[in-house]
């Protein structure tokens, strides 16, 4: 059925030729499928998760003409993050919990070729923490791959939805969950793992691709074994790691419920052969518990596709007092920096830092606020590469049962999991972030296997209630220099961006919004071109695909996730007494709930 | 809860006198005990009169000029330590889960403390299920329980209002 094979092949034999991407090593198909822009074969649309589209038949000139082709309701009401895989004639749509999947015939409007919803235990909803989310699926060798709610992974027959293989990669009775979208890279499948909330050890796992067995797993924290690192050839900023250092930062054997978490984006660079990707905040989220710099969560990883061996990490923010998960993605993207060519990696942290590193040695090149209201740290020493700390926002140093006030950013961070696009044609990044700050009171915790193990509380509010421009937006969308840090344009939005980025050859950027607009900018100046609202508010990523000849932009809407949580009810700010002084902006006044997807053309 | 605070004032009050008066019938020493001394030993046997007897007490707040008691701010707290992940801040619900300043109007606390403990699920009419989890064997709940229930009932009440509330200042 797949005609999308041919197509496959015959972009292989155009990319093989052009492309220095994707060569014999990585694996060919999904990578000839990738470089056809006519597909959109993985969730991040390319290995180095740029989000970028060479396609331009939808451009600056015309998108305000865009119109609503198709629509599709996935009949499932709970937050939809991700976005669908386009292959050839064929469309395959995720859900959240129940996780259906759905393959569709694009020749048809999207008729259903088959739908596979996995009967799973609904006692792991609630050991969700952010809502039952699921960010994608992945294709390769004729299987669409499923990471489920219960952190089982699906190999799924493409042409009947039949199961091939299954494999459980964690316990959703100790709070182990699946959230994220898995990768393909060569012949194996990546999958990470949720439970940052549940004191779970955080792991990367590697699946071989033919028969589901395991090929290697590397932990975030525990001795050398356990985390894939060599003393001496891993390195911290250009030092060798030593021995244990997943272990020798943390007091006891806490490391064994630190989370670590991976429930973010993976990227790849074949010619490296080194795969990427965050860790996430150390468990508990009460710091006074957990003394030390806590290695290795908060952490960029990079590690070799074939062993899992760490090559290299970096630590953002070591002993976390505020839950910023390291966890967003890593863009790959080759930049002049100093007169040269750097082979760069990306990234927006959740503690409001855009990071540029070499991302074959790991060196810190450029580490600036990219939300100018982040005040918990003063600046990153670019030596040490450690944040240097404000005190009045340290929660650690207020100690427990204190309540630290006015952090900017909040923990949803000031960018989440929405992935940001680069551009190679403007040479620049556009981001979707958050414009929220907090109080956060730790106080001391119990670990009950299964149960939350959270141990702080906190409150948010806009971050113009911190900065003194006394604005009540809640976010803003982007455009960023990633080889100096600063943002060449700023476009205010009233609530979180928390959908993600796509950027086209045509000069425009999409996004969606929590109110449930979808959004095309220039990419030069970021005014508006063009906005639609949909059924529901937006939390998915924006792709694009083109079918007989015709470009199709396609967005999930269906309102939760972590932005369901906070805004459900509007966000308010601390209080005199009673009632809410400051902003109180209802989410439940602009859209509902209910998952649909879009698909848009000229 | 004005009510409520005269009845825990009223019962340590008679739980001071009854001691006294069992220390003069006794004529020991321990009539001499300080009225410092008692006052704890009175407001523990009053908390542990409410553990045993048989009827089960329903937790109260205390409010004083939109202050609370520590029992209620402490409920705020371990609120949004657990339970906000999914019923939101202030207790007023997310995309998912029901706020739960509504829920309480209609609950009480057998209901409120059964829910918790045991968790449960439900199926809405559109077929999508919704869980509560059990929190039996979570500490960080269960030991607090009746503070969060006093929290959520003062905000079900419109006593307490959205973000956090402030303690009412100790005596001297």
């Amino acid at each position: 059925m797949i005609t999308a094979k041919k197509r496959g092949l015959i972009a292989f034999a155009v990319a093989a030729s052009t492309l220095a991407f994707g060569q014999v090593n990585a694996n060919e198909e999904v990578a000839a499928l990738a470089a056809d822009p006519a597909n959109w074969a993985m969730p991040t649309g390319d290995y180095a998760n740029t989000r970028y589209s060479k396609l331009d038949e939808i451009n600056a000139g015309n998108v305000k003409d865009l119109k609503v082709a198709w629509t599709f309701s996935t009949g499932v009401l709970r937050g939809h993050e991700g976005g669908p895989l386009i292959i050839g004639d064929t469309m395959f749509v995720h859900t959240p919990f129940p996780n259906r999947v759905y393959s569709m015939d694009l020749t048809d409007e999207g008729r259903i070729n088959w739908m596979y919803e996995p009967k799973q235990d609904p006692s792991v909803i609630p050991v969700m923490c952010c809502d039952t989310v699921n960010r994608g699926l992945s294709y390769a060798d004729g299987k669409v791959f499923l990471y489920q709610a219960d952190a089982t992974l699906v190999a799924l027959d493409e042409s009947n939805g039949e199961v091939v293989w299954s494999v459980s990669n964690g316990d959703a009775g100790k709070g182990e969950t699946g959230t994220s979208a898995p990768m393909v890279f060569k012949d194996k499948v990546f999958v990470g793992i949720s439970g940052g909330e549940f004191g779970v050890q955080g792991h990367m796992t590697a699946y071989n691709l033919s028969d589901g067995s395991l090929a290697w797993r590397g932990y975030s924290t525990g001795p050398d074994d356990q985390t894939l690192m060599d003393p001496e050839k891993t390195t911290h900023l250009g030092e060798p790691v030593g021995v244990d250092s997943g272990t020798a930062t943390w007091e006891g054997d806490q490391w064994k419920i630190g989370g670590g978490t991976t429930w973010g984006w993976f990227s790849y660079d074949p010619d490296l052969n080194l795969m990427y990707y965050g860790t996430g905040n150390p468990s508990t989220w009460n710091p006074v518990q957990r003394p030390g710099d806590n290695r290795w969560s908060m952490t960029i990883f990079a590690r070799d596709v074939d062993t899992g061996m760490a090559k290299w990490v970096y630590q953002m923010t070591p002993h976390d007092e505020w839950d910023y998960d390291g966890i967003n993605e890593m863009i790959l993207a080759d930049q002049e920096i100093g007169g040269e060519t750097v082979k760069t990696l990306v990234h927006f942290d959740r503690n409001g830092f855009g990071y540029t590193l070499d991302r074959e040695s790991g060196a810190l090149l450029v580490a600036e606020k990219f939300d100018p209201a982040v005040n918990w740290a003063t600046h990153v020493d670019m030596k040490t590469g450690r944040p240097q700390v404000v005190a009045e926002y340290s929660t650690h140093q207020n100690g427990e049962d204190v309540n630290s006030t006015n952090i900017c950013p909040a923990a949803l961070g000031s960018k989440d999991q929405q992935p940001a696009a680069y551009s190679p044609k403007s040479k620049l990044f556009y981001v979707p972030t958050n414009h929220v700050c907090m109080d956060y009171e730790p106080f001391e915790v119990e670990y009950t296997a299964g149960q939350p193990y959270v141990g702080a509380t906190l409150s948010m509010f806009p971050a113009g209630r911190v900065d003194g421009s006394g604005t009540d937006h809640l976010g803003n969308f982007i455009a960023w220099d990633a080889t100096t840090g600063t943002i060449k344009w700023s476009k205010k939005e009233a609530f979180s961006v928390w959908g993600g980025a796509l950027a086209t050859a045509g000069d425009i950027v999409f996004y969606g919004t929590l109110e449930g607009y979808l959004k095309a900018v220039s990419a030069d100046t970021g005014e508006e071109l063009y906005r639609f609202k949909t059924p529901s508010g937006i939390i998915g990523n924006v792709t694009t695909w083109e079918h007989d000849g015709k470009q199709f932009v396609g967005i999930l809407s269906g309102l939760g996730g972590w932005a369901g949580i906070g805004f459900a009810a509007g966000l308010t700010g601390d209080t005199d007494g009673l009632g809410a002084v400051g902003a109180y902006k209802s989410l439940s006044s602009y859209t509902s709930l209910g998952g649909v997807l879009t698909v848009f053309s000229l | 809860m004005w009510c409520a605070f005269f009845l825990c004032h009223r019962s340590v009050y008679v739980c001071m006198n009854s001691i006294l008066l069992t220390f003069l019938k006794q004529k020991t020493i321990l009539m001499k005990m300080p009225l410092l001394f008692t006052l704890p030993l009175c407001l523990g046997l009053t908390f542990s009169s409410q553990l045993f007897s048989g009827e089960e007490e329903i937790p109260q707040y205390v409010s004083e000029n939109g202050m609370v008691d520590k029992g209620t701010y402490n409920g705020y707290r371990r609120f949004h330590g657990t339970c906000h992940a999914c019923h939101g801040q202030d207790a007023a619900g997310s995309s998912f889960a029901p706020s739960l300043v509504d829920a309480l109007k209609d609950m009480d606390y057998a209901a409120f403390t059964k829910t918790v403990t045991e968790g449960r699920q439900a199926t809405s009419a559109s077929g999508a299920v919704s869980a509560m989890p059990a929190f039996a064997a979570d500490p960080n709940v269960m030991k607090h329980l009746d503070d969060i229930y006093r929290y959520l009932s003062a905000r079900s009440d419109g006593v307490v209002g959205t973000g956090r509330p402030k303690k009412i200042p100790k005596k001297k």
